[in-house]
């Protein structure tokens, strides 16, 4: 057989599709051709759930370890690997899992996936230097509305309507979750990265579309628009001292 | 080295010879973990040793993974760049997985291309290494040992003999491991690998796991010093990706190795 | 010049007048924090132990486990709407 077609048959039988392996898998006695198969499959499903988890550790905590796995499965089926690097298979799972509880008691659930995986790329993003502030006074009161300001690349923002980082703040630690009130409201979350790790905290909703604004590459006047077209007495200059104390903009 | 001895060996300095890494671990375009390679990179000699470019499957190489890789070694400048003779995916469906090659003439043309492709890519010559498996294809018209020094007289490459797989190996599949040592061209050999492996069951018959979660057992030390008397004191490295031990164990079992031969 | 654009101007001024006052003062945000990396997903072990023939042979807890039974049972006050499981 080609090299391509055993390939893909001994792929397909591990991902539980019908292909038949006996003429492929040599039959060496003891342990049955399906028992030695058995060994590889059962890596793949560990493999990937151990990478997931990782990932989403708190998903897999509000899963529960049973449906965790039962989860991973459903969803490595959906979408596999599709990458040699295991640090990509949770790229899919959050729009998964949107999809997966939309409408239901677990709709959460992929808000709070979105959070952790915003971590994951904050803390894989490229380093940067800080932005030189003294270049900043180089704008003139006249372009002040028409500069940019560049964002930090392991900068992500996220919004729900669910109270997402009291929800991941609840399983952190050691001891027992603590309860949190899924209906406490709306909460919008910075990721940033710092010297002592990964941080995340709660902003306002203005001042994440000012970010928001400033990251898709705006203008800080435009960027601008958008925060006081939500809350109209917010205080930029405020907002952009906190932002250059956090480390959010580079040169 | 795995993350959560970062910080212990850079604070520690341990009296080691050099580090080997995943080279897939440190993909990041920045952040800590790359950080703290090149902080170890400043003291020690490191090694970069692939576990997902799968070059002997037969789906098309991942360009991207591979400028990762030339981008990290840029960065790192390793004394070896390894990855296994393995495959791992197929129709785009990865398993993250060593995958053993059917060991045919076909397979092998395959494995030369791509290794060639890979020594042209990093402007070097990698190492090949051999893996743990639990089952063979069919069909095989090399052992495993003489696929690996066809592999090597082929693209020019070199060999990482783990020595923990051919135990396995020799274990799971019946074959004498020092055979499988006179086979291979003694030169080629530029590197070892050391680790722990399981010992279960299945259906009443005894198989092997490649674990690397525990303490290197006594046969495997003894086939070590053998390998060594063959192919001479080349860098050793202590695998261990499972349930990891503390920095000392690790550094124990490390001057084990270097005791020996 | 809009009163939006004097603000901006004012906003930006405000920031030149941090960096004087904070010259010298940003090592600790910019030094490489080596000590939290994250943990690297890959590895070249097989993944699990007891692995073999679990996967024809052993009873799968996941198939009789429906809903999430995990922390999320302490989510109070939650949303009405129909479970999709």
């Amino acid at each position: 057989m080609r090299l391509a077609d055993l390939q893909r048959r001994f792929v397909a039988n591990l991902y539980g599709e019908p292909a038949d392996l006996r003429d492929v898998v040599r039959d060496e006695g003891g342990i049955a051709v399906a028992d030695r198969v058995a060994i590889y499959r059962n890596n793949l499903r560990t493999g990937f759930e151990k990478a997931l988890a990782l990932e989403f550790p708190v998903i897999a905590t509000l899963c529960g370890e049973a449906f965790f796995t039962r989860l991973a499965r459903e969803f490595q089926q959906a979408h596999p690997s599709a990458c040699g690097d295991l640090h990509y298979v949770g790229e899919p799972f959050p729009p998964y899992l949107r999809q997966r509880f939309d409408g239901g008691d677990h709709a959460y659930f992929a808000d709070v996936a979105t959070l952790e995986w915003a971590r994951e790329q904050a803390a894989r993003a490229a380093d940067a230097p800080p932005l030189d502030l003294a270049k900043l006074g180089a704008h003139t009161a006249a372009d002040a509305a028409g500069s940019r300001i560049r964002v930090h690349p392991a900068v992500r923002l996220t919004g729900s309507r669910w109270p997402v980082l009291s929800i991941w703040e609840a399983h952190q630690g050691p001891g027992e979750v603590r309860g949190v009130d899924l209906g406490a409201g709306a909460e919008q979350v910075l990721v940033r990265r710092a010297a002592n790790g990964i941080l995340l905290e709660r902003i306002t909703a203005a001042e994440l579309a000012l970010l928001a604004g400033l990251q898709r590459d705006e203008t800080l006047g435009a960027a601008y628009e958008s925060a006081i077209a939500i809350d109209p007495g917010f205080d930029v200059a405020a907002s952009l001292q906190r932002c250059v104390a956090r480390g959010l903009f580079c040169g | 080295m795995r993350a959560p001895h970062h910080r212990e060996v850079l604070e520690r300095l341990p009296d080691v010879g050099w580090f080997e890494a995943h080279s897939e671990n440190y993909f990041a375009d920045g952040g800590g973990s790359i950080a703290a390679l090149e902080r170890v990179r400043e003291r020690w000699p490191v090694a970069l040793h692939g576990v997902g470019l799968a070059l002997g499957s037969a789906d098309p190489l991942d360009r991207e993974h591979l400028r990762r890789l030339a981008r990290l070694a840029r960065r790192i400048e390793p004394w070896a760049v390894s990855e296994h003779v393995c495959w791992g995916h197929a129709g785009g469906r990865h398993t993250n997985d060593l995958l053993p090659m059917p060991r045919t003439r076909e397979s092998l043309r395959h494995l030369v291309a791509r290794v060639s492709e890979l020594q042209d890519a990093l402007g070097r010559q990698v190492l090949l290494e051999n893996v743990s498996s639990y089952l063979e294809f069919t069909g095989a018209q090399y052992t495993e040992a003489g696929y690996l020094a066809a592999l090597a007289a082929e693209s020019g490459c070199a060999l990482l003999l783990d020595v923990n797989n051919v135990y396995v190996n020799a274990r799971n599949h019946g074959f004498d491991a020092e055979s499988y040592f006179d086979e291979l061209p003694p030169a080629a050999v530029r590197e070892f690998h050391l680790a722990g492996h399981e010992v279960t069951q299945v259906g009443g018959t005894e198989i092997r796991i490649d674990t690397h979660d525990r303490l290197v057992c006594d046969e495997v030390w003894a086939l070590y010093a053998s390998a060594k008397r063959r192919f001479g004191p080349v860098p050793t490295l202590i695998e261990w990706d499972a349930a990891l031990p503390s920095l000392d164990t690790l550094v124990a079992e490390a001057k084990r190795a270097d005791a020996i031969g | 010049m809009s009163p939006k654009a004097i603000i901006l101007a004012a906003a930006l001024g405000s920031l030149v007048s941090l960096a004087t006052a904070n010259a010298g003062d940003e090592k600790g945000e910019t030094e490489k924090c080596f000590g939290v990396a994250e943990a690297g997903k890959n590895g070249c072990a097989t993944a699990s132990h007891s692995c073999a023939g679990q996967a024809t042979t052993a009873k799968d807890p996941a198939e009789w486990v429906k809903v999430p039974k995990g922390s999320c049972e302490k989510m109070g006050g939650k949303l009405t709407g129909p479970a999709t499981m």
